[in-house]
């Protein structure tokens, strides 16, 4: 039995990791929820904010905590006209032209990518890298805890502006049923636009934490990309608590398996969860029937 | 019947396709003898046999978006089967068995479930796949362990997969017959993806892709049509994968990548999807595309090329490039007999 320590300690990591997954999971539900379109590409625009946030970063010198919400900021105007001129074109043409757009993006965002700034690994170096909170027993390093507290604010303020403010509300209202939100007066047009453009702000914060307490390259947001996919069908397509849930469960499960059994296993138990999930219950945990 | 007449019967058929086809295939190796041009015209073939196991996929509307799995079991499966002394025919065949075999688990889960989440599912698939293989020795430890507790003898050797190296895959047939192998490999692929979309079977996926209420409605057993289009798609992947293994010297986890998963969708969209002569089209026009790229030097920059291409057509050419040649083949066959247009 390993320490007590150790365990509170693996405990924070995987919390940390499920921050990120929390982030990109309930920003792709978001996408999903109200536009019933897949990104396949939401890990390439996570990468897309690391990268923002890290060259923002070098050449201001800002905080990277601050840095972040020009990030969000700058990537949500670019998921914005990714919708307008992508997403938007073949809407109503079948899923399967959805699938192959987003395919096509991977393509182009991760080796544009590659041929503008390298495949270099790059870090972006907090101020804090180098603090912990000493808790006696155990250090904690305050970047892990700015990133929990920065995950719970954003959604906490993504909760607040879904219910209590009027485009919030027609938001819900697209997501709940387009054609009644449209006979209601809601531009749903203008509320996908705004979907994109929130889910893909969430994914550079989600991109700027991971490049902030890892080294990162434009190959960066593949795995974090599957495994958003993986909560969101864990917690239930389109469901927000349960993206919630399913990541921050799917960063400890993980933790805890690497420290148990290895790296090796990390891919591979959050597969065997998912197909576990998909055999008892195939609407996701919280999911309902689409 | 005069030639007028014999030209407008055959020329718009598909098996003058296929007569083409085939004696284009046999004359070619006379023609081109350049080791270089010869591999990629094996390639062409390899992708037009990949292209059109996931066509036959689409067909029924599911879409896999990682069907670079399937092409991978079937060549590590085969390649295992071959070094430890089983005959290539068993060994390849084998191989695209095992392919179908895990496409046949993958369709069971997924087969309730709508196309972004089978898209989710063999996406993340294939990469988990490639994670597993890396890191294989650890994996087979493991299950020669829980193999020796329940008492059965647990003597894998956690090589076998050779990891991240991959391992090296013996010859099947001598070098030189490795052209006419691919090329009736590939001839009987497409003829059997033909064939079937012309049957029965070919009616119930083209039904339950257009509607799968209807489909079910019109006695059409959707979770038995859906998994035996899983099943045939992946044993075509598994046996080009178990093909390509010996051609290429060795298989490693790459043969699990994201691009090869990419690549028979880009050539099926390309030449045009649910078409038979679309995903042969798409896998030598895009092929061919993909190579001379590569002799003008570009790496990154002719898989960003790609994925423009992809979005481009998905935008304005979702059709691919069959309606075009379609039409050409009509305006030829009109022009040979002007007097009565068809």
């Amino acid at each position: 039995m390993a320490e007590i320590t150790t365990l509170i300690q693996i405990f924070i990591w995987g919390l940390t990791a499920g921050c990120i997954y929390v982030l990109m999971a309930v920003g792709l539900n978001m996408i999903f929820g109200v536009m019933k379109v897949v990104n396949f590409a939401h890990g390439e625009i996570m990468m897309l904010g690391a990268f923002t946030s890290f060259w923002v970063y070098h050449y201001t010198g800002l905080n990277p905590y601050f840095v972040m919400f020009i990030s969000m900021l700058l990537v949500g105007i670019f998921g914005v006209i990714i919708e307008r001129y992508g997403f938007r074109k073949v809407q109503g043409t079948g899923k399967l032209n959805e699938i192959f757009l987003s395919l096509g993006l991977i393509y182009i965002l991760q080796n544009a990518a590659v041929k503008l700034w390298t495949d270099d690994i790059r870090k972006i170096n907090s101020p804090f890298s180098s603090m912990t909170l000493d808790l006696g027993m155990m250090n904690i390093t305050y970047d892990r805890i700015i990133a929990i507290v920065f995950t719970a604010l954003i959604l906490i303020s993504l909760y607040l502006f879904l219910t209590r403010t009027d485009v919030g509300r027609a938001l819900r209202a697209t997501s709940q049923n387009h054609e009644a939100a449209m006979l209601m007066g809601v531009n749903v047009n203008h509320m996908y636009m705004l979907s994109f453009g929130i889910g893909s702000a969430l994914a550079a914060a989600a991109g700027t934490v991971a490049a902030i307490l890892t080294p990162f390259n434009p190959y960066m947001g593949t795995i974090p990309g599957i495994m958003a996919f993986t909560v969101i069908i864990i917690g239930g397509l389109g469901s927000i608590p349960g993206a919630i849930i399913a990541g921050l469960m799917l960063g400890l499960v993980q933790n805890f398996t690497i420290f148990y059994f290895g790296g090796a296993w990390k891919e591979a138990v959050a597969f065997v969860l998912l197909i576990i999930v998909l055999i008892i219950k195939p609407t996701g945990l919280f999911g309902e029937d689409h | 019947m005069n030639a007028k007449e014999l030209v407008r019967k055959y020329a718009v058929s598909p098996y003058s396709g296929y007569l083409l086809l085939v004696m284009i295939g046999l004359v070619l190796p006379l023609v081109i003898t350049d080791d270089f041009f010869n591999r990629i015209i094996i390639l062409t073939f390899f992708y037009i046999m990949f292209s059109t196991s996931w066509n036959l996929l689409a067909y029924s509307g599911q879409a896999s978006l990682g069907h670079a799995a399937f092409l991978g079991i079937g060549g590590f499966a085969s390649t295992i089967l071959v070094i430890n002394g089983a005959s290539p025919v068993v060994g390849v065949l084998a191989g695209a068995v095992t392919a179908s075999l895990v496409g046949l688990f993958l369709g069971i889960i997924c087969v309730r479930l709508k196309e972004w989440f089978l898209g989710l599912v063999t996406f993340g698939f294939a990469i988990i796949m490639a994670a597993v293989i890396n890191e294989s020795s650890i994996f087979i430890e493991a299950l020669n362990g829980v193999l020796a507790t329940i008492g059965l003898s647990g003597n894998m050797n956690p090589d076998m997969l050779g990891g991240s190296l991959g391992i090296y895959s013996p010859d099947i047939v001598s070098r030189g017959q490795y052209y006419y192998l691919f090329f009736f490999a590939m001839v009987g692929t497409i003829l059997a993806s033909h064939l079937l979309v012309r049957s029965k079977m070919g009616f119930a996926f083209a039904a339950i892709r257009e509607n799968q209420t209807e489909a079910a409605m019109m006695g059409v057993d959707i979770t038995k049509y859906k998994l035996i289009a899983f099943m045939i798609s992946t044993f075509m992947a598994g046996f080009a994968g178990a093909l390509y293994a010996p051609y290429n010297y060795f298989i490693n986890p790459e043969m699990f990548s994201v691009h090869n998963s990419f690549m028979p969708i880009i050539m099926t969209i390309s030449g045009g999807i649910g078409t038979i002569g679309g995903p042969v089209i798409g896998a030598l026009v895009i092929n061919l595309v993909w190579e001379q790229m590569g002799l003008w030097g570009m790496s990154i920059d002719r898989l960003l090329i790609l994925g423009v291409i992809l979005v481009l057509e998905v935008l304005f050419l979702p059709k691919g490039l069959m309606p075009l040649i379609k039409k050409l083949v009509n305006k030829v066959a009109a022009l040979t007999s002007r007097d009565t247009p068809l």
